[in-house]
């Protein structure tokens, strides 16, 4: 074959392709070559210079991790030559490094300790002649949040650097010369700190040079167990280990194994102190006074009991495990015999998965999105929504160069840094351009069809989409969320089945276990395993229904109504209903509900969360807290009924483990919708923010230091009219008044604002309405 | 099934010994086949004491895995730790720049734990047996034995005191003395057990003719030390795979043909005094300098240096959190313990940690024998038998 040769490492012949670097190549055949700067997760930098092989016939040794194999190369690994190179590195990284292994956080499983072990280095004659006192002394970053950065354990290998600009594509740090002659590690324009706070260069540094604030001092690496789960932010499901000791959580780490290589975002790395947070629920509450579970449990059962049937509903909030749903559902079937169950999944993806077309992959591996030439981002910046999607898509563009990218929003957003065919739409006009684009891929394509928009595409936009051959749409839940979420949901349906058996779909969800709410059947217009049935009950007409009196009980499972509703309406379901609310952390529905029973948070559950992938993944207990998982409640609770659940029931239904989506759309239909009707100037707009997912995100250390308050973001010329500077307080007029900080931002498209979602304290949707997320804003400024 | 637990006629009945019982030495499970007082068959099952050890080693750096070994044959630690170290360090491939004086006192250790482990035996076989006396004699010479095993590392039981590289620490002051008047003592006190039971009436009566294995069956169940020297194998690892300093010592290799337990008791009295004269030697041979190589990249450096010398730090933390990198490659090594030929077989990846540790475990292997021992026997033969195979259950559940 023409495009693999032949090498020979250390005598012995290998084979190989023709574009693959020697380290790949050996690291593929099991010959360690050591290597600091070079990692999977971003591909070669040629910093360290340790991964230096010896060529027979080349007079210097040569970086294995950039250097193309040959044919009838001939390779040693650990020729003495080589050594001897990479011994002299490792003493130039010696020379100056401080003497503080025995207090420095990284000991035990730091790369420079290692690599001197590796090479059995045991004194180091550069030190002989070097003056200790001449050394000049390197900036340690106190200031920055979050993230310490102690410059003299620096060895300059560029990771940090590397991994902030390849994979989370930020771009902040670089190496800066210094007033003392060398360079430093910092960021770019020399101010502190104000990045994402995703801690990738934490988790990428091979020396303690970089560190987490938050962990420093509490522990050794070989103190802490390590407790592999799924996290609990974000429907990515990524893999971490949680890092406990004594019944603590005190760090969340990843490894290179994992499905998604090890990268976390600041929720996953960061935020684990929510599992500890103040705001736990200790003890049961009976109409607002603490009282003991078995009291809490009868009391639930008589409330229930005391109701028809079809007077109880139950809300999941899609972020227990599928366990814990399929309890829930079981004890509400075949118990209590109502199938009016909902799930918060019913905002977005469940309106998406109820209107699949024919062909398309619904359930896709992220890292299999690398064989899609077009990435098709639509309704949402997937950088705050599922960071885990954007690093996979910088990785196609940027790092693999594999994918064209095209992106529809109302914004520009991260992603479009990354060199993106951008299309442009209003908020709320999503239907529209969805149609519009509709039309003119139609005329491309070849089919004929009468809808069409009246938004203009440009032409590249076309091109690029008509020629895909396999292309990924990743779906925002935003534009999901809309008023119309519905119609959008069917129009990009129509799109979807333009293009088939080529599309593969990544609808994002902040709700960590949405997924499970379809697999397990508790959301509406679903049945078990994701088979679709006819819809009974929904959580957008809960407010009408409690007012109406047809809706008499209410058992909420996670699912806290101050999150999704505004204030307003939700103290009206309070008021009128019986409420039995089982979470884990404080909120406001814990004050009005009249049964509140507490749950275990992740860190203490056994179970499985479902991802956007389909996958089943394993959530573990780590920390052990005297309170129950949210299924045994329920079955208690059914217990209290006289049923018991069926035994297996769990193992029966998790042990399928795959969909059976209906996909019975095989027609395209004419959506047409208004959009939103906004009155006045600005258009407002609700977003999710990176730093958030949940209410209860705000209770840990690492969100809340990476974004205290909620900011509201504007175009510098809408904040010029209205004398708004960066930093002022505005008071935000809609349903009802809202204070947030401005922060002038010129991404911001003219006449648009938008706030985020999730702080303690604060409900968006006392502006924008209940599940809605657009509105008219009017802005005041405050003091 | 085994046929141990069928009864073919109404004459068989099936006994249950153990795995409580005073005379299974542990916790052993002995099913037997009776006609009468004739055993007919017989199936001893084990594992009561399992703790997966081999297991467990799979989740230890090779430092770390050092004292469970103690707890395998807990009458002679450290000839576990022995075989453990000597594994390791083929694996490594310093087996010879292991420093003499370590040898010596390696051979020191082992041979006073075969001595120990071999007092236990003859306390507890002739216990069992009846014969109360040479139980608080033989106990009595082993309390010697135990204080020099304090006196070195601080342990009565489960005594760990040979380490990667050589031993632990330098042999204290007053060692070599209580050493010396130890082996001037010890020949007149294996006299006195002779005394009491060689030329006993009701010893041979139990012992000879009892439990008789056939050389060829002896090779062929793969039983080893003892066991088989007592059926007229002529077989010790010391002499025929020598490892430490064996080969320069002068000692015998006693063996009887006879194959019952009788023999087997012979070759162990013997034995003991092989072990004696083997110390002597050592007390006179014995060189000074160090107890511990120098490699830094596989052995613990000395608190000083790593106090005063960053790289010696640096090193010390890598080789205590994931442990000293051995090549990979797979070794075995066998050394001659008390019990038999005890292995460990190590497979390494070059990780920090070994990916599989199978010991041969020399108890298990001469319990799998007993069956063969017994048929035909008397059922008050298994007292004997269980005595004379002088197995543990630390080292055969394992």
């Amino acid at each position: 074959m023409a495009d693999t040769v032949k090498v020979k490492i250390n005598g012995k012949e290998y084979e190989a392709k023709k574009d693959e670097t020697i380290l790949q190549v050996a690291r593929r055949n099991g010959i360690y070559i050591p290597a600091i700067c070079y990692s999977d997760r971003f591909g070669a930098i040629g910093a360290c210079r340790i991964c230096a092989v010896e060529i027979v016939g080349m007079k210097k040794p040569m970086l294995s991790c950039a250097m193309k194999v040959k044919d009838g190369m001939e390779i040693l690994t650990d020729s003495e030559k080589v050594i001897e190179f990479r011994k002299n590195i490792v003493y130039e990284w010696d020379k100056f490094h401080p003497l503080q292994c025995g207090v420095c956080d990284k000991s035990g499983e730091c790369g420079l300790q290692d690599i001197n072990y590796e090479l059995n280095i045991t004194e180091n004659p550069l030190e002989k002649e070097a003056d200790p006192l001449s050394v000049p002394n390197r900036t340690i970053h106190y200031e920055w949040k979050i993230i310490h950065h102690d410059a003299n354990l620096c060895i300059q290998c560029r990771r940090c650097v590397t991994i902030c600009d390849r994979v989370v594509n930020f771009g902040i740090l670089a190496l800066v010369k210094k007033e003392w002659g060398g360079r430093e590690i910092d960021t770019k324009d020399g101010k502190p700190l104000d990045c994402e706070f995703c801690g990738q260069c934490v988790s990428i540094c091979p020396t303690g040079a970089m560190s987490s604030k938050l962990f420093k001092y509490k522990a050794r690496p070989w103190e802490m167990d390590k407790v592999r789960t799924t996290c609990q932010f974000c429907a990515s499901g990524c893999q971490m280990d949680l890092n406990v000791k004594d019944n603590k959580v005190l760090r969340v780490t990843s490894e290179d194994d994992t499905p998604n290589m090890a990268n976390l975002c600041n929720l996953g790395r960061f935020n684990y102190s929510v599992v500890e947070s103040k705001n736990l629920i200790n003890s049961p509450k009976v109409n607002g006074s603490s009282s003991n579970l078995d009291v809490a449990i009868k009391k639930a059962a008589d409330i229930l009991k005391s109701h028809g049937p079809d007077e109880i509903a139950a809300i999941c909030g899609a972020r227990e495990t599928v366990e814990d749903q399929l309890a829930l559902k079981l004890f509400f079937e075949n118990a209590i015999k109502t199938s009016n169950i909902d799930s918060f999944a019913s905002t977005h993806i469940g309106k998406l998965f109820s209107v699949l077309p024919k062909g398309v992959s619904p359930l896709n591996n992220v890292s299999d999105m690398e064989e899609c030439d077009v990435i098709f981002a639509f309704g949402g910046d997937v950088a705050n929504e599922m960071p885990r999607l954007d690093w996979q898509t910088t990785r196609n563009v940027k790092l693999l160069k594999k994918s064209k990218l095209v992106t529809a929003y109302w914004r520009d957003t991260k992603i479009d840094t990354l060199g993106s065919v951008a299309l442009r739409y209003e908020p709320g006009q999503e239907v529209e351009f969805l149609n519009s684009l509709f039309g003119s891929l139609a005329g491309a394509l070849n089919v004929s069809t009468d809808i069409k928009g009246s938004i203009e595409i440009p032409e590249d936009a076309v091109k690029v989409l008509s020629e895909a051959k396999k292309i990924a749409f990743l779906v925002g839940q935003e534009a999901l969320e809309r008023p119309n979420g519905s119609d959008v949901a069917l129009a990009l349906a129509n799109l979807m089945l333009l293009f088939g058996d080529k599309v593969k779909l990544y609808a994002s969800s902040k709700y960590n276990n949405s997924y499970g709410a379809i697999y397990s059947g508790v959301t509406n217009g679903f049945d078990l395993y994701g088979k679709s049935k006819e819809k009974v009950f929904s959580l957008y007409d809960l407010p009408k229904l409690v007012e109406d009196g047809k809706i008499r009980a209410i058992f909420l499972l996670n699912a806290d109504l101050f999150t999704i509703f505004s204030d307003e309406d939700a103290r009206k379901i309070f008021d009128k209903a019986d409420v039995i609310y089982l979470d884990a952390y404080m909120s406001d529905s814990v004050k009005y509900a009249k049964v509140v029973i507490p749950v275990a948070t992740f860190a203490s559950t056994d179970g499985h969360y479902v991802n956007i992938e389909g996958r089943f993944n394993r959530v573990r207990k780590a920390i052990d807290r005297d309170v129950l998982m949210a299924k045994d409640v329920v079955i208690r609770i059914a217990g209290q009924y006289g049923y018991n659940l069926p035994i297996g029931y769990i193992k029966e239904a998790l042990d399928k483990a795959t969909f059976d989506l209906d996909q019975d759309m095989d027609s395209f239909r004419n959506v047409q919708s208004g959009g939103f009707d906004f009155t006045g100037s600005l258009k407002g707009v609700v977003v999710y923010s990176k730093f958030r997912s949940g209410i209860f995100s705000s209770f840990g250390e690492g969100a809340s230091i990476a974004m205290e308050e909620p900011v509201l973001e504007i175009n510098p010329e809408d904040a010029q009219t209205l004398g708004i500077e960066d930093g002022n307080y505005v008071n935000v007029e809609g349903l009802s008044a809202l204070r947030v900080k401005a922060k002038i931002d010129d991404q911001m498209p003219k006449g648009v604002v938008s706030i985020p979602l999730w702080f303690a304290g604060y409900n968006a949707y006392n502006v924008s309405g209940s599940l809605t997320n657009l509105f008219s804003a009017k802005l005041m400024k405050g003091e | 099934m085994n046929e141990a637990y069928v009864v073919n006629n109404e004459r068989e009945v099936i006994l249950n010994v153990g795995p409580q019982h005073p005379a299974t030495h542990g916790v052993l499970r002995y099913v037997v086949k009776l006609d009468g007082e004739r055993i007919v068959d017989s199936d001893p099952q084990v594992g009561f004491l399992h703790r997966g050890i081999e297991k467990l080693a799979e989740y230890m750096t090779y430092h770390q895995f050092n004292p469970y070994t103690d707890r395998l044959d807990y009458l002679a630690s450290m000839n576990n730790n022995l075989a453990y170290v000597m594994a390791v360090e083929k694996l490594l491939g310093i087996t010879d720049q292991i420093p003499e004086r370590a040898q010596y006192i390696r051979v020191i250790m082992a041979e006073l734990g075969r001595i120990a482990s071999h007092l236990v035996w003859l306390a507890t076989h002739a216990l069992d047996i009846g014969a109360m006396t040479v139980f608080l004699y033989s106990f009595r010479e082993r309390e010697y034995i135990i204080d020099m095993f304090e006196m070195a590392c601080g342990n009565r039981l489960t005594y760990n005191y040979i380490r990667i590289g050589g031993v632990a620490r330098d042999l204290p002051d007053g060692f070599m003395d209580r050493l010396k008047e130890f082996t001037k003592l010890f020949y007149g006190k294996v006299k006195e057990y002779h005394q009491l039971l060689t030329k006993n009436r009701i010893w041979l009566k139990r012992t000879k003719d009892v439990g008789y294995i056939s050389k060829e069956d002896a090779i062929n169940y793969g039983i080893a030390g003892p066991c088989t020297r007592g059926s007229g194998v002529d077989w010790d690892l010391r002499r025929d795979m020598p490892y430490l300093v064996y080969p320069e010592l002068n000692f015998e290799i006693p063996v009887y043909d006879e194959g019952d337990v009788y023999a087997r008791y012979l070759v162990r009295m013997d034995e003991m005094v092989q072990s004696n004269r083997i110390l002597e030697q050592c007390i006179e041979k014995i060189p000074d300098g160090p107890v511990m190589i120098d490699e830094p990249r596989y052995v613990w450096e000395p608190k000083e240096r790593i106090m005063m010398n960053n790289y010696a730090l640096m090193k010390h933390f890598v080789k205590v959190v994931k442990g000293f990198k051995a090549p990979p490659g797979e070794v075995y090594f066998g050394a001659e313990n008390p019990k038999g030929e005890l292995g460990f077989y190590i497979y390494s990846t070059g990780e920090g940690k070994p990916y599989r540790l199978k010991i041969r475990a020399p108890s298990f292997i001469n319990i799998s024998a007993m069956p063969k021992m017994v048929k035909g026997g008397l059922i008050a033969d298994i007292i004997s038998v269980i005595g004379s195979l002088d197995f543990v259950f630390g080292e055969c559940d394992r």
